[in-house]
């Protein structure tokens, strides 16, 4: 019993303090505060329960991404009848003559849709590697997917983000045209 | 790998992967070379960056919900059995009597050592406060910018980033990390053409770093207008921005710490540091 509660003492010096990010990164994944808050709260059980095989000293941050992706992907994410088709356009803007600049302003809010809108395995990678600043290492075992198919959803992830924040813009295109000069 | 010529396509590749810090050295420093010359890499490079920077940002703002600490806790603890055994109440009973025991024994230890703590002095000179810069800058650029705030190594990995020289500082630092902080960084990384030794401790949402490089003659803190009041001994420190800087020197380097600005006193921590990492560099000659 002594042991028990030292351990669970233990689960939660090391396991919340990451709390927030797993949060934030559950809610990016879910598309949805409360789902996050759910998915979050999945996650931090299921590692609770495996703690006992957690090596004291090791990556704890790692391993509990482990368990929020897990989760996710086997007891959360929508099971389409369609099979996922893996993006075979691999054009990229290298010799296009001319890319649309990033707005000089965005909003969280627009970064924040343009970013859910990047396809879902994409914005993963993205999310672990630019936000949550892992290496490619670490998240090829969080999401058990090899180093080399990390690196090309990294790439392919923010060209898609990058392209998606140029067209924010364009929505006030109208708005510029028509603006005080009367 | 031949980047010599303005082949870009072939920089292209590894682009990505540079701007997440995920190339061998010697890799990395053929894009250096590279971009040295051409623009145009620069502005992709920089457009990546951008990216990063606000998708970043904009995750990073979200708030959370008040209570879902607490939610999280109740969950856990419903899971656990419950209670306490009567012998286990003995036990701990003990062990609260003992823990105190230390406590008091701890504290006159820390009072004894407190009273041979060197003096600190505010910095208000530009010639100050240009030497408390040069901390800060790794602190910035590195920590919070380049993101290695949120990494975490393992000892291991630590050692062979401190190298050879300065990989005692590992337990050193180890030593001295404040209660309910942990040390997640050691590494050796470069600013400003400027090499430094770097650690960096979190706790919760507070980045603290402890920053160690060489110095030149010139760049002296007792040839400074708040020098006159201090020791070779003193840690002198000030505010700059959000961030509280507190440094001592050694005949050759110059150590720092970096907080936000009260919490954890960055003060505090570089005096409780000064004596032995002084101990050290003077065991490798600095």
């Amino acid at each position: 019993m002594f042991r028990q509660k030292a351990k669970l003492e233990e689960f939660e010096s090391a396991a919340l303090p990451y709390l927030k990010e797993l949060y934030r990164v559950a809610t990016r994944i879910t598309g949805d505060p409360a789902e996050g808050e759910d998915l979050v709260q999945d996650a931090y059980m299921a590692a609770w329960k495996s703690f006992d095989k957690f090596e004291t000293g090791t990556n704890c941050r790692a391993w509990l991404y482990k368990f929020l992706f897990n989760k996710y992907q086997h007891h959360w994410r929508k099971k389409s009848k369609l099979k996922l088709v893996e993006d075979i356009d691999e054009a990229d803007t290298r010799g296009l003559a001319y890319v649309a600049p990033i707005p000089e302003h965005l909003t969280d809010e627009e970064i924040l849709n343009a970013f859910q809108d990047v396809p879902e395995r994409y914005r993963e990678v993205v999310l672990l590697v630019d936000v949550q600043s892992f290496t490619y290492k670490e998240v090829s075992d969080i999401l058990s997917v090899p180093i080399g198919t990390v690196m090309s959803r990294l790439s392919r992830g923010r060209a898609i983000l990058r392209d998606k924040l140029s067209t924010v813009a364009e929505s006030y295109g109208f708005k510029v045209a028509g603006s005080g000069d009367r | 790998m031949d980047f010599q010529s303005h082949n870009c396509d072939k920089i292209r590749e590894y682009i990505d992967s540079y701007v997440s810090d995920e190339l061998q050295v010697e890799t990395n420093q053929e894009i250096l070379s590279h971009l040295e010359r051409c623009s145009e890499c620069v502005a992709l490079v920089e457009d990546r960056r951008r990216v990063r920077t606000l998708v970043r940002g904009a995750v990073e703002r979200q708030p959370c919900p008040a209570d879902l600490e607490q939610r999280v806790i109740s969950a856990i603890r419903r899971q656990s059995p419950a209670g306490l055994s009567p012998n286990v109440w003995r036990l701990s009973r003990v062990a609260a009597i003992a823990a105190a025991v230390l406590v008091v024994v701890f504290a006159s230890w820390l009072a004894i050592r407190r009273s041979q703590v060197p003096a600190s002095v505010t910095v208000f000179s530009q010639q100050g406060l240009a030497l408390l810069n040069i901390g800060l800058e790794d602190h910035v650029g590195c920590a919070i910018e380049h993101g290695f705030k949120d990494r975490q190594s393992t000892p291991e990995e630590m050692t062979q980033a401190l190298g050879a020289k300065y990989a005692g500082l590992l337990a050193v630092v180890q030593s001295e990390t404040p209660a309910g902080y942990s040390l997640n960084v050691g590494h050796r990384c470069s600013i400003n053409g400027r090499t430094y030794v770097h650690f960096i401790l979190r706790k919760g949402e507070s980045v603290v770093s402890i920053v160690l490089t060489e110095r030149a003659d010139s760049e002296s803190f007792v040839q400074t207008a708040e020098g006159a009041k201090g020791t070779d001994q003193t840690i002198y420190s000030s505010q700059l921005g959000q961030y509280e800087v507190a440094s001592f020197q050694t005949p050759k380097y110059l150590a720092f710490v970096i907080s936000d600005a009260g919490d954890p006193n960055a003060v505090g921590l570089a005096s409780n540091l000064s004596a032995s990492i002084r101990a050290f560099l003077a065991g490798i000659g600095g």
